[in-house]
């Protein structure tokens, strides 16, 4: 039995990945945030062996090490880590306006320290599996194509976790990791606090595409290619 | 009046270099704790945010706990320490003639050119300012500012000449226009990929 680590696993895409894995007959470790939202209880009553809720804050350096021992007391390895969490950085203000930049610490801290941290701790686990890192990142942290303007702490901290992304990979693809970097789409999810009423597409389809690319073997592992969920492959 | 330039966050040997390149222009250059200056001034023509400072020492491959604290630090300072400057003196820009605004960088904050793993701390940071440069001419440049980024990477000497001569701008025809678009340049004026 495979294994896959899914973190920010509560609701929107990690959900929707977590159900992909369970039905692919993975065994699913799933990072739980908000243990007061029901769906990953409900998940495990329908797969009480192959899922297992670990509690997760990813920008919480304890929090990581606390999970990361409880998924190494449950296994020697993992197969693929998937790197889901995320958060906007709502409340900073505006340029020029009132500001508040420990929201956009907060985006950087959860977006891209976290995931890095994350993967850290994963490594040692990830040795002898298929090796398998996968990110979620966005459209939102590429430079090139950046038609936003004013701040946004939001696309700072993709664009810090697209190069940290880079360095990971120039690292470790040599040592045969494989690398997915992920844009959702603009996917009707919880970023707002709220399941969104506007967006292009539901998690539920974005999770089906993003596993389809997570799995999938290729000959060119030695390009680190962002792709969406239309398989267009964007700039950073 | 004359023209007002203010240098913040660049190592003292560029920020002698460009202040006297600067000077030699006629701008009144003040330089990272003569902010007051520039308030007494009334306007700000110029500002050149720096983004140069030592890095955290690297540790062996994989980085440590102590290398997040540090790149936390590092983020909270450089990355949002520019937001900040630039947010606290926009208003003087606003003020001045120029409205221009200019980053000192490095190649090292190019995602595209990285195929090293060291300098982690600080190629996260700088990419993110970039990305906050980006942000800020896409809000500002509609509004007649324009930007420069320049990578220095110890090399000052065409510094100034880049912050202040303008580049082709023909409104009638925006394909002539490299002032509507944000781009790295390093000193020899050559183009950087993001
Ligand atoms: N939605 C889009 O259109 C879109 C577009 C591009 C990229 N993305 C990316 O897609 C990923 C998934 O986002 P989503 O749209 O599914 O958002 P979502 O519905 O908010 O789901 C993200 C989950 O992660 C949780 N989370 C927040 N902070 C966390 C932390 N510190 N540690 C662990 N989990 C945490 C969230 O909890 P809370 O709800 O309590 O915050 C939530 O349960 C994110 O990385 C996001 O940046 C989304």
């Amino acid at each position: 039995m495979k294994t896959v680590v899914i973190t920010g696993a509560d609701r929107g895409l990690g959900l929707a990945l977590c159900r992909e894995f369970l039905e692919k007959g993975y065994r699913v470790f799933a990072g739980q945030f908000m243990p007061e939202w029901p769906e990953l209880d409900r998940l495990r009553l329908q797969y009480p062996d192959a899922l297992q809720l670990i509690a997760l804050d990813v920008g919480n350096p304890e929090s990581l090490a606390k999970a990361a021992e409880e998924i190494r007391n449950c296994t020697d390895v993992v197969d693929i880590l998937i790197n889901n969490a995320g958060i906007t950085a709502r409340g900073e203000g505006a340029i020029g306006g009132e500001m508040d930049l420990s929201r956009s610490l907060d985006a950087f801290r959860v977006n891209c320290l976290g995931t890095m941290q994350m993967v850290r701790h994963m490594l040692p686990l990830m040795q002898t599996g298929e090796k398998r890192l996968c990110f979620i990142s966005s459209e939102a942290g590429s430079i090139s194509v950046c038609a936003r303007n004013g701040f946004s702490g939001y696309c700072m901290s993709k664009t810090a976790l697209n190069m940290g992304i880079r360095l990971l990979f120039n690292r470790l693809q040599p040592q045969g990791y494989r690398f997915r970097l992920y844009h959702p789409g603009w996917m009707r999810t919880y970023m707002s606090g709220k399941k969104s009423t506007v967006g292009k597409i539901e998690a539920e389809e974005s999770a089906r595409v993003a596993v389809s690319q997570f799995l999938e073997d290729r000959d060119w592992e030695d390009r680190l290619v962002m792709l969406d969920c239309y398989n267009q492959a964007w700039p950073f | 009046m004359c023209k007002i330039a203010y240098i913040t966050g660049v190592f003292p040997e560029g920020t002698a270099r460009i202040s006297r390149d600067l000077s030699a222009k006629g701008y009144a250059v003040y330089t990272n704790d003569q902010k007051d200056c520039v308030w007494r001034a009334g306007k700000l023509d110029l500002l050149v945010c720096g983004l140069e400072w030592d890095a955290s020492p690297e540790t062996a491959g994989a980085p440590d706990e102590a290398a997040y604290d540090a790149l936390l630090g590092e983020y909270e300072r450089y990355a949002l320490g520019t937001v900040q400057v630039v947010h606290d003196l926009l208003p003087l820009l606003q003020k001045g003639e120029q409205k221009r605004i200019a980053f000192l960088t490095s190649r090292d904050g190019s995602n595209q050119m990285c195929r090293e793993t060291g300098k982690s701390g600080k190629r996260i940071v700088l990419a993110a300012v970039h990305m906050f440069a980006s942000l800020l001419f896409n809000e500002l440049r509609p509004q007649g500012y324009t930007m420069r980024m320049y990578c220095a990477d110890g090399d000052y000497r065409y510094a100034a000449e880049y912050f202040t001569r303008d580049r082709s701008y023909e409104p009638e025809d925006p394909k002539h226009s490299d002032e509507n678009r944000l781009v790295l340049r390093d000193a020899f004026s050559c183009e950087i990929p993001w």
